[in-house]
Order: C-alpha cells, then sequence, then structure tokens
C-alpha cells in the first residue's frame, strides 16, 4: 500500500523555498488521489525553478542588489577570515600554506583535499546575509547562488581549455568544479539559515 | 498602446478554465482543466505563477478557505475571475476570431 506522506525532502525543500501553502496542499492532495513520488518531485522542483524565476522577473533590481551584495559579503568575510579579499579564489588552501607554512605544512594535495571546505566560511555568511534581508521569499538567496557557478564560467573554461591541452592540468579543473559545487552548497546552506532564523523571529 | 496588459496563452487558459469552474476554482481543478485541454501534464506551480501575474493586473482575485486533512492541513486558495478579466478574455476572444477571419484557409498552417 502507499505510503499518504509524499517524500518528505520534497516537502521540506518546497516549504523552504517555495513556502506557498496552497501550493504544498495541491500537491499533498493530488499524491493522496493517486500520483507518485516521481510526479511529486517533478511538481516540487518546478514549482521551486518557476516561483523563483517569477519572482526575479517581477524584482529585477532587488535580484541585481542580492547578487551585488552577496559579493560584498563574501568580500568582506573573505578578508576578515583570510586576510586577502579573495573569496573565489580557488587557491585560498595554497595561499594560507604559503602565508602560514607552520600551520599548513604537508603536500598540496593533501591539505588542498581536507580545506577544500574553507569556502564555506566566506559563503555561508553571504547566503545567510541575502536570504536575511530578503524576506519573506528564498528567490533573491536564490539568485545569489546561482550567480556563483556562472561568475565562476571564465575560470573554470581557462581551467577546462589548459586541461584539453595537457592531462596533467585536470586534477586542478576538477578541484576548481569541486570548489564551485562546495560554494554554491554553502550558498544555500546559509540561506536556509537564515530563512529558518526569520521564521522563528516572526513566529516569537 | 503603452501601458496595456497583454494576455499570454497560458494567461488566457487559466481565465477560460475559470470561466468554467465558477466557484470551485484553487490549484488542482485549474491545472486539470488546462490538462484536458492541451494533453500533456502542467506544473501546478506554474499555474499558481500566471495567477499571481492575472491577480498583479486585476484580472483575478482570490481567498482562502479553510484547512483540511486530506491535504495535510493546509488551506486551498480559491480564484475568481474579475469584470476587468471578463472584459479582457471577450476582447482577446473577439481579437483572436479578426485575426482567424484573415487566415486563408485549407493550407497545412491552419489543418
Amino acid at each position: 500500500m502507499k505510503n499518504p506522506v509524499p517524500p518528505v525532502v520534497a516537502t521540506w525543500l518546497l516549504k523552504h523555498f517555495v513556502d506557498n501553502e496552497a501550493l504544498a496542499g495541491d500537491l499533498v492532495e493530488e499524491y493522496r488521489s493517486g500520483r507518485s513520488a516521481l510526479w511529486y518531485w517533478k511538481q516540487v522542483l518546478s514549482g521551486i525553478v518557476v516561483t523563483t524565476a517569477s519572482q526575479l522577473r517581477t524584482h529585477k533590481v532587488l535580484a541585481v542588489r542580492a547578487i551585488l551584495l552577496g559579493w560584498a559579503v563574501s568580500y568582506v568575510t573573505a578578508h576578515l577570515i583570510f586576510g586577502f579579499p579573495a573569496p573565489f579564489d580557488y587557491y585560498i588552501p595554497w595561499n594560507l600554506g604559503r602565508f602560514l607554512p607552520h600551520l599548513f605544512s604537508g603536500s598540496f594535495w593533501n591539505f588542498s583535499y581536507f580545506y577544500m571546505f574553507l569556502p564555506s566560511l566566506v559563503f555561508m555568511p553571504s547566503g545567510w546575509v541575502v536570504a536575511r534581508l530578503h524576506r519573506p521569499n528564498m528567490a533573491m538567496a536564490l539568485a545569489w547562488a546561482a550567480s556563483v557557478p556562472i561568475f565562476a564560467l571564465p575560470e573554470l573554461y581557462r581551467l577546462a581549455d589548459d586541461a584539453s591541452t595537457n592531462s596533467r592540468f585536470l586534477p586542478y579543473l576538477y578541484r576548481a568544479v569541486i570548489y564551485v559545487g562546495v560554494e554554491v552548497a554553502s550558498t544555500l546552506v546559509g540561506s536556509l539559515l537564515g530563512a529558518s532564523r526569520i521564521g522563528r523571529l516572526s513566529e516569537s | 498602446m503603452r501601458g496595456r496588459t497583454y494576455l499570454g496563452e497560458f494567461e488566457f487558459m487559466i481565465l477560460l478554465v475559470l470561466l468554467r469552474l465558477g466557484e470551485n476554482a484553487y490549484g488542482v481543478p485549474i491545472a486539470r482543466g488546462i490538462e484536458d485541454a492541451i494533453g500533456r501534464e502542467v506544473a501546478i506551480g506554474s499555474v499558481y505563477a500566471a495567477l499571481e501575474r492575472l491577480e498583479r493586473k486585476g484580472f483575478v482575485t482570490s481567498s482562502v478557505g479553510d484547512p483540511t486533512p486530506e491535504r495535510g492541513g493546509r488551506a486551498k486558495r480559491y480564484f475568481y475571475i474579475t469584470k476587468a478579466g471578463a472584459l479582457r478574455v471577450r476582447r482577446t476572444k473577439k481579437a483572436l476570431i479578426a485575426l482567424w477571419r484573415g487566415v486563408p484557409q485549407g493550407g497545412e498552417a491552419v489543418s
């Protein structure tokens, strides 16, 4: 017998990224009337994309402001934490090793992978601030998160070009792709934390 | 013509479905009405995005119903077409019929 509760993760994503109670209720009603879990997931993901796109079309200036704010917070945070304003520098671990050799010793790749989560320290606060200042929905925070890989494209293209001519550059490309993934994921986590904080404040 | 709002194809279909459904127009039956007409699946999120655009244009109003257990305790949002919306539907229909009359019949494009 089919579980009457729709996919929990999809419901959670819908609640946090769209927060449209009527849409959430419609999807539950359809799921309980026989629609599949795959249908539910498709509806949730398309709902997030369509709602975000609609919000961004309606509030273009706010979207630009959110992206600029995200960049500004990233640069300031990077400066405060690392001492140099380079939030999109994929060589942060290498730079740390250069500036603080007694703390960051070891082979390049070891601490490179170990510290690949350092961008989270920069991007989580940026996501938090953008979500916090653009309530009540997450569209502006998603715009900021979506802009991160877009701005990384020139560097990724350069690395892909190098890797296509010489395979010894492939690890650099892989690492940059991982970094961009970490940056986007960190921005989204920060945004969700910012939105949760808003929820708690508005309830109190 | 500056400042005038036009109806997109999807918006026009939604207004027609609202006219057919009357008082019971919320997300699920609206989406089903469009699916029946076009023969393919519709994202309910797209329906809400279009309804919100129509509401901003003044062609639609909405009200929230009571929460029900089959919806996980969530309320329905009912949509109603306004006088301005009904007028726009009639004008769009009139314009489409006038344009249709000028299209040569029997060709591949209209068969």
